[in-house]
């Protein structure tokens, strides 16, 4: 996942409104009315947030004219909980790379080693 | 050979820490030194350009101390921007115990708090046992809602991603 993207994901989970608002989403596609019912805030206040979530990938909107249904968009959240994989092949590409210099620097000694005939 | 050894399985996504584990045919000493010593860091720690061709790190800084910097500056194999890993040694038990924080400095820019701890450990006569963690939490400056803290989230989040599955 871009780091960009992650961050942006971050950033919406750490408001407790908006988790709440995904928490509903999860449950079904709901309308602004309906997700704001819950909190004591303005409408406005509700759309803000639902703004941060849809530009984080985690909302989408439904295209009926009238109604748009707001969705959850579960992809962002599988990458977020699993951001820590990408550096699992950065550090075995960086252990790997240890490990081989490793032998490298030991086969050079013990070639020195013939050679002296030690 | 040296052997890649699972010994412990990666925590769940809630707990957000990496493990892996390395016997070396060498003792820890030798083993240690490779991360001690500034002009061996420069010959390993580099990331392979595309189809595993030479790499381009240079070490900005090195200060093998507790509270010491290690940068590293690096092209990214993939999409060839200039990245810069910046960490400061936070533990340094000499032959033993290596931890240090870990961040991006350039090139990527990631909310979370990271720390990395090497553990070099005898193996018999003459190899390490190579303990490597790799663990971080999204800052906690990030999360409005203090008291429930990140590691809560991201539990509740991966139950819910799962619930979605089913």
């Amino acid at each position: 996942m871009e780091q960009d993207a992650l961050s942006a994901v971050f950033g919406a989970l750490a408001d407790p409104t908006r988790r709440a608002i995904l928490a509903r989403l999860a449950l079904g596609e709901a309308s602004v009315n309906e997700l704001a019912e819950p909190f004591d805030m303005a409408l406005p206040s509700v759309s803000k947030h639902l703004k941060v979530l849809e530009r984080a990938g985690l909302v989408v909107q439904g295209r009926a004219a009238q109604y748009r249904p707001r969705r959850l968009a579960p992809e962002p959240l599988r990458e977020a909980t699993g951001w820590l994989d990408q550096y699992r092949k950065f550090w075995e590409d960086n252990l790997d790379r240890m490990a081989a210099y490793l032998d490298e620097l030991q086969r050079k000694e013990q070639g020195h080693e013939r050679e002296s005939g030690t | 050979m040296n052997a890649k050894v699972e010994l412990e399985t990666p925590l769940s996504a809630g707990a957000h820490e990496l493990v892996m584990n390395r016997i070396l045919n060498a003792p820890p000493a030798r083993v240690f030194n490779l991360w001690q010593d500034r002009a061996h860091v420069a010959r390993w720690w580099t990331p392979a350009g595309e189809n595993g061709s030479p790499g381009n790190s240079t070490i900005l800084d090195f200060d093998f101390r507790v509270g010491g910097l290690f940068r590293v500056a690096f092209k990214s194999p993939r999409s060839g921007d200039d990245m810069i890993i910046r960490c400061v040694y936070r533990e340094i038990v000499p032959n033993e115990k290596l931890v240090f924080s870990f961040e991006w400095e350039k090139g990527m820019s990631l909310p979370v708090d990271m720390q990395v701890t090497v553990l070099f450990t005898p193996h018999g006569e003459k190899q390490t046992l190579l303990t490597f963690r790799h663990n971080g939490m999204p800052s906690e400056t990030m999360c409005a809602d203090h008291e429930q803290g990140w590691a809560a989230v991201f539990d509740n989040l991966a139950r819910a991603v799962d619930a979605l599955q089913a």
